[in-house]
């Protein structure tokens, strides 16, 4: 059944995962050691990968692999300027600095291939096919915002950034944040009912 | 329950999202990733106008030839940025990164970092490309990426009918198809759809469909390289085939000397778009600005406005000195401002859009300001600007009344000028002067003129 193959996916959410790295490490990458910037790439790249390639999806490994990279150089760049006692964890402040970097690329209005849903007879109805209708969803949902929101929703729902964080982060009205995300969380949830009823129905 | 008698559909609600959400997975970082961060991080930078690093020739000695050079010079690159709406064959450098040799009918936008980053994005038309080692270069085309290191290559972007729905991203209901042929002269290229990432060596033809496919066609296997089948070739058979792959690289060498000296760059020689003897780079003579006239070429030099940062400290590239700091950045910041405000007050007029002003980039607004543009508008400024640069027009008498996109030109194309004026204002003309150089840091050729009446 429909609601049964999407209770197959019920695999946790991605949590934000990862520590920060220790206060001696960050001082010693701050001041060029190699070994040092290895474990700070090492420590929030997967971080990095996840907010790119959902901000960025469709656009391909290798753009997303350029911006993820171009974050930590940008990292690396202004290390110096980061307070390790101030308001922002060094997570959070690397992700915005991810966010900025694929905010810019998603300006570029690059084409971007849209994807179709092919549904052949053997994958009708299998784990597959559903979980890539629920990501075709999410996709069509997160077209809808801006750079800006989209990058907002990915962090609050991806990487646990609370509204006060994104709106600071991202220089966004903290009203905005909220009620737009709500507002994307809703079209969502409109494009799985779609989804779910065409699935279901195909049973 | 019954899977005969299918039951309505719940509705997936805030469990159904969540489920949603589990579900979209997302790239991990490829094995070697903080090894590349560290390589790039480490990397010299190279000189801001280095020589050229390939040489014509035998493939292997133009290999070669680019590794000693890619080390002998190393010094910081100069942004630069342009687009080409190609009338007639044109010759267009690419920052230090490399040349574009484009045929008529090509449209070509590049940009190069401060880093050497190329990032182009060819829209159609048939364009040759001689990379310099260094930093990515990438192309976008309709049907995928194409990116390289140093290379000669050439891309043909040919129109088709649309089989495929391919978005421009913002531009809703703008639909664009193409087919795209990737020729590689020398060095080799990645070419990446959707759906295949090919590794191109040089000798090689692919073609990317609209759908992401990817076609190697027409390779021509370099001398040494044997193919696979050779346990079961005959002497003769190999002496042959020996003989076509020499013809078919003497037929690739010919042409790329024939786009090199159509492009008027020869071995050792200067890039097209270096400053004259002389001269300053963003002070051509009359005679040159006289013969852009007819590709409608601007030159614009900036101090990168859109993403600058104030200096924390002496730049001992640009030669500012401790002293110097605050008056600098005091100067950069007032043109910065002066032109956000400049960018927002036209996106205002030209969209409407109030909260679009108070949350895009001026970058963004300006984009939007450009696509909001009729088609063949901006050529036409470059026409009238370079006209009047040659003093062959007048400008116009109230520029109030021209279309908010030739006040950004026109803007725009005054910001060097009025960088250097204001930073002249708390350092000094001479220093404004010298800080400003053969040119600020973010440096553009803007070329491409209207289509003929009835032509393109």
């Amino acid at each position: 059944m429909a609601e049964d193959m999407l209770g197959a996916l019920r695999t946790p959410r991605p949590s934000p995962g990862g520590g920060e790295i220790d206060d001696r490490t960050l001082a010693a990458a701050v001041a060029g050691d190699r070994d040092a910037s290895r474990a700070l790439v090492e420590t929030y790249q997967v971080r990095v990968f996840a907010l790119a390639s959902r901000m960025l999806a469709g656009r391909g490994r290798a753009t997303i692999e350029d911006v993820a990279q171009d974050t930590f150089l940008q990292v690396f760049r202004r290390l110096g300027g980061f307070r390790p006692g101030g308001p922002a964890r060094l997570s959070t402040w690397i992700l915005t600095i991810a966010a900025r970097r694929a905010i810019d690329e998603l300006r570029k209005q690059r084409p971007v291939l849209v994807a179709e849903i092919e549904r052949t007879g053997e994958q009708r109805g299998d784990e597959r096919a559903i979980r890539r209708e629920l990501v075709a969803a999410i996709e069509a949902a997160l077209r809808e915002l801006s750079p800006e929101l989209r990058a907002a929703f990915v962090l609050r729902e991806y990487h646990g950034l609370d509204y006060a964080e994104i709106a600071s982060a991202l220089a966004i009205d903290l009203g905005t944040v909220k009620s737009r995300l709500s507002r994307a969380r809703a079209a969502l949830r409109e494009q799985l009912a779609e989804v779910h009823a065409e699935v279901h129905d195909e049973r | 329950m019954n899977d005969d008698e299918p039951p309505a559909a719940p509705d997936p609600g805030d469990a159904g999202v969540d489920r949603a959400l589990a579900a979209w997975t997302a790239l991990a970082p490829p094995a070697d990733f903080a090894d590349r961060v560290l390589a790039a991080r480490g990397a010299p930078r190279r000189s801001r106008w280095p020589r050229r690093a390939a040489v014509v020739g035998g493939i292997a000695a133009a290999g070669a030839a680019a590794v000693v050079a890619a080390a002998l010079w190393r010094a910081p690159h100069r942004a630069a940025s342009g687009t080409l709406i190609a009338r007639q064959r044109t010759s267009q450098a690419l920052g230090d990164r490399g040349i574009a040799v484009a045929e008529p009918d090509s449209e070509l936008t590049w940009r190069v970092d401060d880093r050497g980053a190329a990032e182009l994005t060819q829209r159609a038309g048939d364009v040759f490309y001689r990379v310099e080692r260094g930093e990515p270069f990438v192309v976008h085309t309709p049907a995928g990426d194409v990116r390289v290191t140093g290379t000669c290559f050439r891309i043909e972007v040919e129109p088709m009918n649309t089989t495929q729905k391919m978005l421009l991203s913002g531009v809703a209901g703008a639909a664009v198809a193409a087919a795209v042929l990737v020729t590689v002269y020398e060095g080799h290229v990645i070419a990446e759809t959707r759906s295949a990432r090919t590794e191109l060596p040089a000798g090689s033809t692919a073609a990317l469909g609209p759908g992401g496919e990817a076609t190697i066609g027409g390779a021509v296997a370099t001398p040494g390289d044997d193919g696979h089948d050779d346990g079961h070739a005959t002497r003769e058979q190999l002496l042959v085939r020996t003989r076509q792959q020499q013809a078919q690289l003497a037929q690739l060498r010919a042409r790329l000397a024939a786009v090199e000296t159509a492009a008027g760059r020869k071995p050792g020689g200067e890039a097209p778009d270096e400053a004259e003897p002389g001269r300053l780079w963003h002070d051509p003579s009359p005679e040159r600005l006289a013969e852009w006239v007819a590709e409608c070429r601007i030159r614009v030099d900036e101090p990168s406005l859109e993403r600058w940062s104030p200096l924390t400290g002496p730049d001992a590239e640009r030669g500012i000195a401790a002293g110097e700091v605050a008056g600098y950045n005091e100067a950069i910041t007032e043109m910065r401002k002066r032109w956000k405000d400049l960018v927002r007050s036209l996106y205002l007029e030209t969209t409407g859009d109030t909260a679009g002003a108070d949350t895009l980039s001026t970058e963004a607004m300006r984009h939007e300001i450009e696509d909001k543009s009729p088609p063949g508008e901006s050529q036409a400024i470059h026409q009238r600007l370079a006209q009047e640069r040659a003093g062959q027009a007048a400008p116009p008498a109230d520029l109030a009344r021209t279309s908010a996109l030739e006040r950004l030109v026109r803007t725009w194309a005054q910001l060097g000028d009025q960088s250097e004026a204001a930073l002249a204002r708390r350092l000094g003309a001479p220093r404004a002067h010298a800080i400003r150089g053969d040119g600020w840091s973010s440096r553009s050729d803007q070329s491409g003129c209207p289509a003929p009446a009835g032509g393109h």
